[in-house]
Parts: C-alpha cells; structure tokens; sequence
C-alpha cells in the first residue's frame, strides 16, 4: 500500500476513533487497537505501542483543564498511581513476553473480553453521583484522602471523603495492568474503583482517573519504546488523530446530558469486542 | 485552595498542556518531513508494510536520536516529538512532588517519589531488559 494513502488513512480513523472513545468515555485506543490489528493487519504489539502513545495525549491533554478546574483530587490519584504504574510495568513485560512465545491470541482474547465488559458502565451506573455518610477507613484517614470542590451544576461546595483504599488500590493494580497489557487507557476500570470501590463523587472520580491514565500510560510506554514496538510510522498518526478527534469529542459530552446518545454507539464496541475475540481464537 | 497549592496547580496544567502541544508539533513536523524527503532518514520509505515491518532499533534511545536530529531525519524528529510525550506525565510526577514537600505533606513527598522511581525503573531498567 501507498504508504501516504496509509498514513492519511490511519489519521482519519484515529480521529474518529478519537472522537467516538471521549465520547463513550473509553478512549480512542479501544478502537483503534482492533482496527489496526484485524483491518490493516498490524501486528498486535504495534498496535498496542501506538495506542499508548495516544492514550498519554489525550489524558494530559484533559486532565490540563480538570487540574486547574481543581475537580481532580491530586493526592488521592497521586496515592493510586503506585499501584496503577506497577500494575502497567507488569502489564507491558508480560504483552511483550506473550507475543514474543507466539501466544498473541492470549492478548486479543484479552481486549476482546475487556472490550465487552467496558459496556457495562455505559448501561448504568455503578457509583453514586454524591455518595453519602462515607467513613474513612484508616488509610484514608491518615492520607487525607477528602476533599472539596464545586460543583457548577448544583451550585454549591461539595465535601467528599474516600473509604476502602485497599480496595481502590488493588483495582487500580488491575486497570494498571490491562492498560500495559492492551495499550488502552482503562479509564473505565479506574472510575469504577474510585467511585465504586472508594465511594467518591462522579465527577471526582471522572475527572481524577483522568488524571492518572497519563502517568499509568507512561509507565509501560518506556517498555514498549524500548522493546522497539513505538514504530513512528503508526505512532504518529495514531497519536494525531485521537488528540485531535478527543477535541469535539469531549465537547459533545459536555454538551449532551443524553445517554441514549453515547447507547447507540455501543453496537460498535460489541462488534469489535467479538472481531477480536474471532481473531484470538 | 491555598495560593502555593494553586500556583502548583497552575504549573502542572501548563506543563500538561503545553508539553501535548509541543510534543504534537515535533510528531507533525515529522511527519511532513518523512513525505517531503520520501525517506525515514534510516531508510527510504518505500510500500507502508515495509514501513511497519522495518525493526526500529536506531530509534530506540536518546543517543541515536540526538545524533538524527542534527541531519533532521525524520523518524528522529517524530521520536523527539513522543520522548517529549513521554516525560510530560513524568514532570507532572516531578512537580507534584515539590507541592506536596511545599504542604509539608510528607507522606505524599514519599509516595510521589515511590511514583517517580517507579516510572524511571521501568524507562531505564525494565526497558533495556526488553530491548531487542
């Protein structure tokens, strides 16, 4: 193939992969891990090196505006990101071990079920939009993992507090080592263990796994970059499209408060989920 | 918010923001280059599968990247372009540790450093142990 007609190819669907993944709240590297890999035939950990890459983008790039909006809780996603990065370390050596014993059907089964449960969020909710009566537990306590904020929509302050960080810390471990795995920023995972697991608000426990899906992704990018699995050709494109796609992305989901919007998508995300599954098997 | 946790604040979304743009405009550079020369700068470009095939080992430290970029070979400039990328979130860990050590939070002075010694283990251990 041409490999401008290539390139500009892999732009195009990275940008609206881009768009589609801040929309539905998965980011772009769901989408387009399995486009390369099943449609243009780029092997898995490729993809995974590209997708990574991008998913640092758009989570600095976002969480830009969600730190100095101060919604994003600095110390409760700085104290979870031990586990998430260690869980990314582990993550990228054993993608990286699997596809180099010729197991790489592991990995697509893998995205393939991980793809699927990602839906679940996306039916209902799991946490609480302002949870109440929440006792610390006795790490919470002593880290201080509380805080405040101001939430425009019901306009007043809100105070928070986190319980159950054993809990948080060993789901954030899981979607640590899925994002190094797959190469997707598992932001879904990370909502669910801050809003779930540790009964934060929604919009801290959005905004705050945002906020850490950066330095999660870094931790396993430095592996991949070194194993020689960052191939610029695609990396680049990748990285372009989805930062650019994620703009009006995000904008749609600030402005539309309908879900039956982001539900129509969902089809897409099964179809993908069972592609890879088919491919792995 | 206190005016130190603010001003941190402020330094962590700036160093956010601009190090995507930065790191967005060397990638693009890049790749304008890649089409305008019709060679990576190791190799000429070629079909996009060979592309995809060719290992990219020249590529794969700080050393060989410094030397690309003094011809601009493109690759280089693209590399250059996801280093930057890459040590956003790491300057984010870097200056979260000087707010927290500015608040006398201890506890999180150590946690961030577990953080940051976490993320250069894996860029300057891990990775040379996975290198080809």
């Amino acid at each position: 193939m041409d490999p401008l007609e290539f390139f500009l190819l892999v732009l195009a669907t990275a940008f609206m992969a881009g768009m589609l993944g801040s929309l539905l709240g998965l980011g772009g590297g769901v989408i387009m891990v399995p486009f390369l890999t099943i449609f243009l035939g780029v092997p898995p950990l490729l993809a995974i090196g590209a997708s990574i890459v991008s998913v640092i983008a758009t989570s600095s790039g976002s969480a830009s505006a969600y730190v100095r909006e101060g919604i994003a809780n600095l110390r409760i996603g700085m104290f979870l990101e031990i586990a998430t990065t260690t869980g990314a370390v582990i993550g990228a050596v054993l993608t990286i071990a699997l596809a180099r014993a010729g197991l790489e059907g592991v990995v697509y089964v893998t995205f393939g079920v991980v793809l699927l449960l990602s839906v679940i969020p996306l039916l209902g909710r799991l946490g609480e939009e302002l949870p109440s009566f929440v006792t610390p537990d006795a790490i919470s306590r002593r880290l201080e993992l509380s805080g405040e904020y101001y939430d425009s929509a019901l306009k007043e302050r809100v105070d928070y507090q986190a319980t159950r960080s054993p809990l948080g810390l060993a789901i954030m471990c899981a979607a640590g080592l899925i994002s190094g795995l797959l190469g997707i920023g598992s932001g879904a995972l990370k909502v669910l263990a801050l809003d779930a697991g540790m009964r934060l608000p929604m919009k801290v426990s959005s905004t705050t796994s945002n906020f850490m899906i950066g330095v999660t992704a870094a931790a396993s990018t430095g592996i991949f970059y070194l194993g020689g699995y960052i191939n610029p050709f695609l990396a680049a494109p990748v990285m372009m499209g989805v930062l650019l796609g994620s703009v009006p992305g995000t904008r749609i989901l600030v402005r539309t408060r309908n879900s039956s919007i982001r539900k129509a998508f969902i089809p897409i995300i099964v179809l993908l989920a069972v592609e890879m599954l088919v491919h792995g098997v | 918010m206190t005016e130190v946790e603010a001003g941190f604040k402020a330094a962590i979304s700036l160093v956010l923001r601009y190090g995507v743009i930065a790191s967005f405009a060397l990638v693009a550079l890049g790749s304008l280059l890649l089409f305008l020369k019709g060679q990576t700068g190791y190799y000429p470009v070629g079909t996009a599968e060979q592309l995809i095939d060719a290992p990219n080992r020249v590529l794969t430290g700080l050393a060989p990247m410094a030397r690309g970029l003094e011809s601009a070979k493109p690759y280089a400039v693209i590399d250059l372009g996801l280093v930057v990328l890459l040590a956003t979130p790491v300057a984010r860990v870097v200056i979260s540790m000087f707010l927290f050590l500015g608040e006398k939070r201890y506890a999180f002075v150590a946690i961030t450093a577990t953080v940051l010694a976490i993320l250069l283990l894996s860029i300057f251990v891990v990775g040379p142990l996975v290198s080809p």
